[in-house]
């Protein structure tokens, strides 16, 4: 008989009487190794058709300057929910209708305005999934309504925010375009707030490989099916009712005048939460600039679109606090000063803010908003109108 | 790292493991594990390492130091200066922020202008390893234990991956013979003891403890709107929160030193069996109680002296324990509210002794919950609101899943107040145990993949 015993300092134990005890080592190695073996397998699989979202699945396996696989399809089915409501765990009551998630052999979101093999008059570059165009179909993202609205080819050079274009991406892109666009819109979101030391991308070849080689190893780690299971049994059982829905506190929730909730993140809050430095609408606007240069010196004459997050568009009509609104009102001036500053330095602006604000309140009060309420991004009424500015815009 | 996580479970345990196993010399097995214990560390934050280096380096000269100067002046500077440098570290990153907070305190009252905290980042175990290295230098000092020759045997204990953010306090002694011996240690001998308490550690921590956290974190996050049933509902599983998790920890660790040859010592035994306060601590966190009692309480004088001079001493321990735990006043009153547990006995030890046991045990529970409201709350008035409203009736409704919460209570106090401990069971397994123990193992793997996984508690310390 095995003896295992504790005195103070050392364990003795002799060895197990096999045929009565099991190797519990074995066993657990076992489903270790059967976890990891099911986790890695199912990863080889077509993740989309197994409960990883379109995009995902889009950054796996990615060419090194292209932010999505090359030639994919995927449908997403009617009903998909927005980013909030899933962060926050909450029923949704905004489904979007099926969608098409389709790349072109270069890697970046389709524009399906634009022929196969012609020359785009128009590059769209920066605003991340804005500009990709997250919960929006190939025909609802900007680059298409813009083609739509102004008859210009637009390329959608939109990449995800993990990934942002450097400048050796920018040179590969417009190496293998049919030829070279002689504008650009180069977007920026208010909460991206840049270090005097950001760079655009002179970087060496390893740290280009490194970035390349983690960036694959992080694109296929998360699109993990299984991983995607469990979360979704956790998020069911935390239903406020077998147990606390600790999701909902990823969201600040604000009443619309219909009755429905408008969702945000922090992401969206945070202008409001932390103003801005003048160091950091220096650094922000040095940043910007240093693009324009660097397009212009290949020839492309860039327009800069700034977007607002949805929280410093609406917040001065949703929130309530006083202090609250003082803060929304200050990220509202920080996001003037940047377009000051930018204009002082001579470059052209379009000013999302603007846009948006003086229709703000018919919007709020109506079913078609332009953007999404459980969702960070733009619905096709935001993307259509930001278009048909921006097409005013480039051509006069 | 966490050991709760999958980079932890599927590439550094089996890589660290595999490879051990390959090597077979000393020294390469100290070098591999020091190698994996700073890359286990570094995963969190790579610039501390280098704090920790910092101190391996200084604790060893000085174990050098003690082989080669004999004399009393020499051995006082190679005891004093070091565990300075190692203080002052620990007083930098953990306490000057407190120190700056209560000075403004105190400078609001005197009309003194205030300082700007220095939001210093705290490095994570840098309590654990500072105590590590302090015991080594005040044993070597001592005596107790002959100082190694050797760099990486050194730093492979300072740095041991199952110990190092969040203990068991391992002193040097407790772990010379096995990592002297790690040449020899016999691969197999241990493995499923080791595999046994991680699973069990592991399911504590993932299936336990973060259950109840996740029912309990958002009322304790407002003690205000919170009931007298809320309260001591959340306040009961706070208290069985804080012993899964850390236990659990514990316990994983211990499985992991098995899986490399090291006997890791106990660190808790059933404490909420204890029937007064010097049981309980006789019980709870183990190690740092041994810490405090060998290398504080008693060169203070212990009990010797007069009974004032003893609860002096008694208090002083706890009020530094209690400090050790966190940089927050509300650590201290825990500290000084179990030191007058503890002299409280001593005085009247007699007259609670005659109790029945069953009422030592329940009366020793009732006053642990209450030290934890102390430990869980953020700040004083927080403390004060929660033990207001779990000692006069507020009326209000129980907290959103406190039906699962009550399934969970009644689970937790099963196996804290009747099941035996790990170090109370012989670790062999008839299959449909083991079987058992496989599939709490699998239920963790679905937790950890699937919900949002906390840290271990006492990583903040």
């Amino acid at each position: 008989m095995t003896e295992f015993v504790w005195d103070g300092l050392r364990h003795k134990a002799s060895t197990l009487d096999r045929a009565r005890h099991w190797r519990l080592s074995r066993l657990a190695v076992a489903v270790l190794a059967g976890w990891l073996v099911v986790d890695v397998g199912l990863r080889f699989l077509p993740v989309e058709r197994l409960g990883v979202s379109a995009i995902m699945a889009a950054q796996r396996f990615t060419g090194r300057h292209s932010p999505f696989r090359a030639n994919l399809s995927i449908v997403v089915p009617a009903g998909s929910p927005g980013e909030n409501a899933v962060r926050a765990n909450l029923p949704p009551t905004e489904l979007r209708p099926p969608l098409r998630f389709s790349t072109d052999s270069l890697g970046y979101r389709r524009n399906p305005e634009m022929p196969r093999g012609a020359v785009p008059d128009v590059l769209f570059i920066g605003g991340d999934s804005f500009i990709y165009g997250a919960n929006l179909s190939d025909e609802e993202t900007l680059p298409a309504a813009f083609t739509r609205a102004s008859g210009l080819l637009a390329y959608n050079g939109g990449r995800s925010h993990l990934t942002p274009m450097m400048l050796s991406d920018l040179d590969w892109l417009l190496g293998h375009l049919p030829g070279a666009p002689t504008k650009a819109v180069l977007v920026h979101l208010e909460q991206h707030r840049r270090r005097p030391k950001d760079r655009l991308g002179q970087r060496s070849d390893l740290e280009q490989d490194l970035r390349y080689v983690r960036w694959i190893v992080r694109g296929w780690w998360d699109a993990s099916p299984l991983s995607n299971a469990t979360r979704r049994l956790f998020r069911r059982l935390s239903n406020d009712k077998l147990l606390t829905n600790v999701y909902e506190q990823q969201v600040v929730a604000y009443h619309l005048p219909d009755g429905h909730s408008m969702l945000f993140r922090d992401s969206e809050t945070y202008p409001a939460r932390i103003p801005q430095t003048p160091r950091q609408i220096l650094a922000t606007s040095e940043y910007i600039e240093a693009w324009t240069r660097e397009l212009s010196a290949r020839g492309i004459e860039t327009h800069v679109l700034l977007l607002p997050t949805r929280f410093t568009l609406y917040g001065p009509w949703l929130v309530q606090e006083e202090e609250e609104r003082a803060e929304v009102l200050r990220a509202v001036q920080d996001f003037y000063r940047l377009d000051a500053e930018l204009n002082q330095r001579g470059i052209r602006t379009i000013n999302g803010l603007d846009i948006f604000r003086r229709t703000a309140v018919e919007d709020l009060g109506s079913r078609e908003l332009p953007f999404y309420r459980e969702d960070n991004h733009w619905s096709p009424v935001g993307v259509n109108r930001i278009a048909r500015v921006l097409a005013d815009s480039l051509r006069r | 790292m966490l050991f709760n996580s999958a980079v932890f479970l599927f590439a550094f345990l089996p890589i660290t493991y595999l490879v051990f196993w390959t090597l077979r010399g000393k020294n390469s097995r100290w070098v591999w594990l020091t190698i994996t214990g700073y890359v286990f560390y570094g995963y969190w934050n790579p610039k501390f390492c280098l704090l920790m280096l910092f101190s391996t380096v200084v604790s060893y000269l000085a174990g050098r130091g003690f082989l080669r100067w004999k004399g009393r002046r020499e051995r006082r500077a190679l005891l004093v200066v070091p565990i300075v440098a190692d203080l002052a570290l620990l007083a930098w990153f953990k306490y000057a922020d407190f120190a700056i907070e209560s000075w403004n305190w105190v400078g609001g009252l005197i009309g003194r202008p205030p300082l700007a905290p220095l939001d210093i980042l705290l490095p994570i175990g840098i309590s654990f390893y500072t105590f590590h290295t302090i015991t080594y230098i005040v044993d070597a000092y001592r005596g107790t234990i002959q100082p190694t020759r050797n760099f990486w045997e050194f730093s492979c204990y300072v740095s041991l991956f199952s110990q190092l953010v969040a203990g068991p306090i391992v002193r040097f002694r407790e772990l010379q013979e096995d990592l002297e011996g790690i040449d020899r240690a016999d691969r197999g001998r241990y493995l499923d003891v080791g595999w046994s308490f991680f699973i069990i550690g592991m399911a504590q921590k993932v299936l336990v403890a973060d259950t109840i956290a996740s029912i309990i974190d958002p009322p304790l996050a407002d003690v205000a709107s919170l009931s007298t049933a809320s309260a001591w509902l959340c306040m009961l599983g706070y208290t069985y929160q804080l012993y899964f998790d850390f236990a659990g920890y514990s316990n994983m660790a211990v499985g992991l030193g098995f899986m490399f040859g090291m006997h890791i010592p106990q660190n808790f035994n059933s404490p909420y069996k204890a029937l007064n306060p010097s049981d309980f601590w006789r019980r709870w966190h183990i190690s740092l109680s041994r810490v405090l009692r060998d290398y504080l309480y008693i060169p203070l004088g212990g009990s010797k002296g007069s009974g004032w001079l003893t609860y002096r001493n008694l208090m002083i321990t706890m009020l530094l324990g209690g400090l050790w735990h966190g940089a927050a006043w509300t650590f201290v009153v825990w500290g000084a509210y179990h030191g007058i547990l503890l002299s409280l006995y001593r005085r009247f030890g007699h007259v609670w002794d005659r109790l029945p046991k069953m009422l030592q045990q329940a009366g020793m529970f009732v006053l642990v919950i209450i030290g934890w409201v102390f430990f869980r709350a953020l700040t004083f008035q927080d403390a004060t609101t929660l033990l207001g409203t779990m000692f006069a009736l507020q009326p209000g409704l129980l907290p959103v899943g406190s039906a699962a919460l009550m399934v969970m209570l009644l689970l937790a106090g099963a196996i804290a107040h009747l099941a035996p401990n790990p170090f109370e069971l012989k670790h062999q397994w008839k299959p449909a145990a083991a079987v058992a123990l496989a599939g709490l193992l699998l239920l963790s793997l679905v937790r950890i993949y699937g919900a949002v996984n906390s840290p271990f508690l006492y990583f903040q310390f």
